[in-house]
């Protein structure tokens, strides 16, 4: 796949001269030279015809890997990101539980139950109460200028305030179990390294009330303003697509084990009880000439190709907080379900908007602060059989968690005596490429007409992707920053319009 | 049994008279870097770190294999070697792939701890970069040569203490690297005990238990040092 | 514990942040690392692989804060020390953060940020490793310097 992805580079050059085209190009300015643009391509009458978000560059991380003993592929996949290594950890060593063929010592599977809920509070904290509260709280159209945390903090201090400390409690969480360290290499292949002690389970016990009532508030702020956005539910990414997540045994919802399920836009069950090892079966990867980011899709429905992008009884399929909650049928803690009961009212069978990712999100936290809250009381936690001893007994394994942005799968082969030979990595932002790229052309499709490019269509594109919370980091250096540059091209293929609005 | 009397920074210390500089250093409460010497095996004043400077000579002298003399004003901390020093350890940093974020003996490094000992910020040397071979065919013990900084324990220990002489080096030069057997797999190794003395001396993250992960090795040098106090003096103090 | 002089010992954090595996991307943390080394009772040092909001109730108990992190060269090599102001208003957010912004979230919510500098170290290669160019590292002896500068100058009387 590398080798492919790395010609095409070549031919993408060619590509961008696409005859008969206006395009108008979303060119976000990382950091660190990582690249991940938006295209919207016009026709001559000024309509929207496709958009594609591109990822243009591409970090051969699975090369690093090759070589490496089994045993340091926690600790090495978890420092490819800075934003969820904990879901890299997980992943890395549930991918080595396999390659021991171990099933992991309960308490060791329940601690990392553990970490992966701090995670996904931290993370779904950032992205709802930092990065997309603002857009909600203050309005779409309101003054770019205050439509930003500041401009939440003076009007909802005490919101923001919460959305601090409830970062910092899943990081405590997180730094409870694994230690200081910011990137832990404390899940193993075979279980973890360390127990949670008494005193650090009430250190987090004793926060959990307050946490409870932050996000319970933030919930009640956040459904008063849905019926002020009817217009963004309908044009964020509100399309027919198919769910992927785990789920129980029972298909309630899941975050660390279980299995693959399928629901389409109907809320049907089209797929269940899926091996998530066996991932190669009914995901596909597809690879398109202008991106570095593969394109997977569920394989039994087939891929999206060119000529047929107005087809929707494809492969597409989203993951994430929004896929989770659609494909389970309860959450399974008494807050968070009341929540889902309602959540679910606003659509059909399945909620389609991408919108409702941030309603999902701020579900998902109570959910997890629930969960949290259960597993301190299980006396199992405190058992001191925590690793599974056992070497080299499969060459290949592939372990599955839910990564707060959505199902992440390592896939490893090795040789026979644990030296890595082969990795592969399909992260929850590449499974919402192909619906990132719809959203984007949803959105378009509304807000522009002819060569203008309006300040509010430009809002809404990175408010219809930061939905998807991307993240790119472990795929491409890309980080998730959406500073925008936008050009207009025309027929010609010259640049008739040219906006940028970089970080001040 | 004479005993010498010498100074070493300024400091009158006195010694047994077959002692080195450095365990007469020792002994006296005074620190010596070192990174391939090893309590409980011979000394081979290979990797330069324990230089110290001699009054009336120019050349520096390896205090682990340098015996005391009456009367020798030694001084072990000058600029001049702590600039050798630093410059010793940035060679090493320099020859190898050390990679310290993901490998398995940070925070448990004697290179690592060197680095800090000596002021090292940084490596004003090019990366060497060089391609070196991970072999862990081993069922209880993995090597990454990557990590190794030839200092020789594990082959010294293997021959002096354990006796097996599975350890050996091969190559020349920068080329040179540590083989088991013929330069066989390790696990395929007929001469190996699987006694597991080399990776409880070897300083970096070289030697490692099998199935250990980021930052968890840690090793027990007291154990080399009581087998041969065992041994030799039939004492088993533990 | 303070001793009782007229100079107060002020409370200072060094924060190098940047990614640890691509390559001089790492420089900042690499340099928090040394400051921890150097064990300054009242210097905390904080290597991460990014700036987080939560970090803003680290800055509110200091009295002075050190941002270090990589730059991209442009012509110079030289390391840059820049005193940093608050973020404007119109500021937004991502993923990672930008020292004036945790310094702006500080002072919005807690009405309170510390003075604070921004040491810049030139940059190089950002390829997957660990490894620092000589650019970066002759930046990170240089940037050692100026924090010992800054922490001795704004921390003495």
């Amino acid at each position: 796949m590398l080798n492919e992805a790395i010609s095409f580079k070549f031919k993408s050059s060619n590509e961008s001269l696409r005859t008969a085209m206006k395009k108008v190009v979303i060119d976000p300015v990382t950091r660190i030279e990582g690249h991940a643009k938006i295209s919207i391509y016009l026709d001559d009458a000024g309509q929207v015809t496709d958009a594609r978000f591109h990822v243009t560059e591409f970090r051969g991380f699975e090369k690093f890997c090759e070589g490496r003993p089994l045993w340091e592929m926690p600790g090495i996949t978890a420092r490819i990101c800075g934003i969820c290594p904990v879901s890299h950890l997980l992943a890395s060593a549930k991918a080595g539980d396999r390659i021991l063929s171990v099933t992991v010592p309960p308490a060791a599977a329940k601690l990392r139950r553990l970490m992966n809920l701090g995670q996904i509070i931290q993370s779904h904290a950032l992205s709802f109460f930092h990065l997309s509260a603002p857009d909600f709280l203050l309005g779409m159209d309101s003054d770019p200028q205050s439509r930003n945390l500041f401009g939440l903090i003076a009007a909802e201090p005490e919101l923001a305030r919460g959305g601090i400390r409830l970062r910092q409690f899943g990081q405590e969480v997180i730094e409870i179990l694994g230690g200081r360290k910011i990137h832990p290499s404390w899940a193993v292949p075979g279980g973890v390294r360390a127990p949670l002690s008494e005193e650090g389970r009430d250190r987090i016990q004793k926060r959990i009330p307050e946490v409870r009532t932050t996000i319970l508030k933030a919930l009640e702020r956040f459904k008063q303003l849905l019926q002020d956005y009817e217009k963004e539910a309908q044009t964020f990414g509100n399309f027919p697509t198919l769910f992927m997540g785990l789920v129980t045994d029972e298909g309630w919802w899941e975050y660390y084990d279980g299995c693959i399920r399928f629901v389409d836009s109907g809320g049907n069950i089209i797929a269940d009880r899926l091996d998530p090892t066996r991932y190669q079966e009914f995901i596909g990867e597809a690879v398109e000439p202008w991106s570095y980011l593969k394109f997977p899709y569920y394989r039994p429905l087939g891929y999206l190709t060119q000529s047929d992008r107005s087809r929707l009884d494809s492969g597409i399929y989203r993951v994430g907080p929004l896929a989770r909650l659609n494909v389970c049928t309860h959450i399974g803690t008494p807050l968070a379900d009341k929540e889902l009961k309602e959540f679910r009212d606003l659509g059909g069978a399945t909620v389609l908007s991408s919108f409702f990712y941030h309603y999902a999100r701020l579900i998902e936290i109570l959910a997890s602060i629930e969960r949290i809250e259960m597993l301190l009381n299980d006396p199992e936690l405190f058992s001191d059989r925590l690793r599974a001893n056992a070497d080299i007994n499969q060459l290949e394994g592939v372990g599955v968690s839910e990564a707060p942005r959505g199902t992440l799968f390592h896939h490893y082969r090795v040789d026979e005596n644990g030296l890595i030979q082969k990795v592969n990595l399909i992260i929850a932002t590449g499974q919402n490429n192909l619906a990132m790229n719809r959203t984007v052309a949803q959105i378009a499709r509304h807000f522009i007409q002819g060569s203008d490019i309006p300040e509010g269509m430009l809002n809404r594109v990175e408010a219809g992707i930061r939905a998807f919370d991307p993240c790119l980091s472990c795929s491409t250096h890309a980080a998730g920053q959406m500073p925008l540059h936008i050009q207009l091209i025309g027929v010609d293929g010259n640049i008739i319009n040219e906006v940028w609005r970089v970080q001040q | 049994m004479s005993v010498k009397t010498l100074t070493v920074n300024d400091r009158f210390i006195s010694a047994r008279e077959e002692e080195t500089i450095l365990e007469a250093a020792k002994d006296a409460g005074i620190h010596i870097p070192t990174l391939c010497y090893l309590e409980g095996v011979s000394e081979v004043g290979a990797c330069r770190l324990c230089l110290v400077e001699i009054a009336g000579s120019n050349k520096l002298q390896p205090a682990c294999v340098t015996k005391v003399v009456e009367g020798m004003e030694v001084s072990t901390n000058t600029p001049r070697l702590q600039q050798y020093r630093r410059t010793i350890v940035e060679m090493l940093f320099a020859e190898g792939n050390h990679i310290c974020s993901v490998c398995v003996a940070n925070g448990n490094c004697e290179l690592q701890d060197l680095a800090i000992e000596t002021g090292m910020t940084h490596v004003r040397l090019e990366y060497h970069f060089p391609d070196r071979q991970v072999d862990v065919s081993h069922d209880r013990f993995g090597i990454d040569r990557n990590r190794c900084i030839l200092c020789t324990r594990c082959v010294r220990v293997c021959d002096e203490i354990e006796g097996a002489h599975t350890w050996d080096m091969a190559g020349r030069g920068t080329n040179s690297y540590v083989i088991t057997d013929l330069d066989r797999p390790w696990g395929t190794s007929s001469t190996c005990t699987s006694c597991g003395k080399c990776v409880n001396a070897c300083p970096t993250g070289a030697l490692f238990y099998r199935g250990v992960s980021v930052g968890e090795m840690k090793r027990d040098r007291a154990k080399l040092d009581f087998l041969m106090t065992a041994r030799e003096k039939k004492q088993w103090n533990v | 514990m303070k001793t009782i002089t007229n100079n107060i010992v002020k409370n200072v954090v060094a924060i190098g942040y940047g990614s640890r595996l691509c390559g001089d991307d790492g420089v900042g943390q690499a340099v928090a690392e040394a400051i921890v080394a150097w064990n300054l009772p009242n210097v905390r040092a904080i290597a991460s692989h990014q700036l987080t909001p939560e970090m803003v109730d680290i800055l509110v108990t200091v009295d002075l804060a050190i941002f270090i992190d990589a730059c991209p060269t442009d012509d110079s090599l030289s390391v840059r020390v820049y005193p940093i102001e608050l973020a404007k208003s119109g500021s937004t957010i991502g993923h990672y953060c930008e020292p004036k912004m945790l310094l702006a979230i500080a002072q919005a919510l807690y009405g309170y940020h510390p003075q604070a500098w921004l040491v810049t170290i030139p940059a190089l290669d950002f390829s997957l490793g660990d490894r620092l160019s000589c650019v970066a590292q002759n930046g990170m002896t240089e940037a050692l310097k100026e924090l010992e500068r800054l922490i001795r100058f704004d921390t003495a009387a």
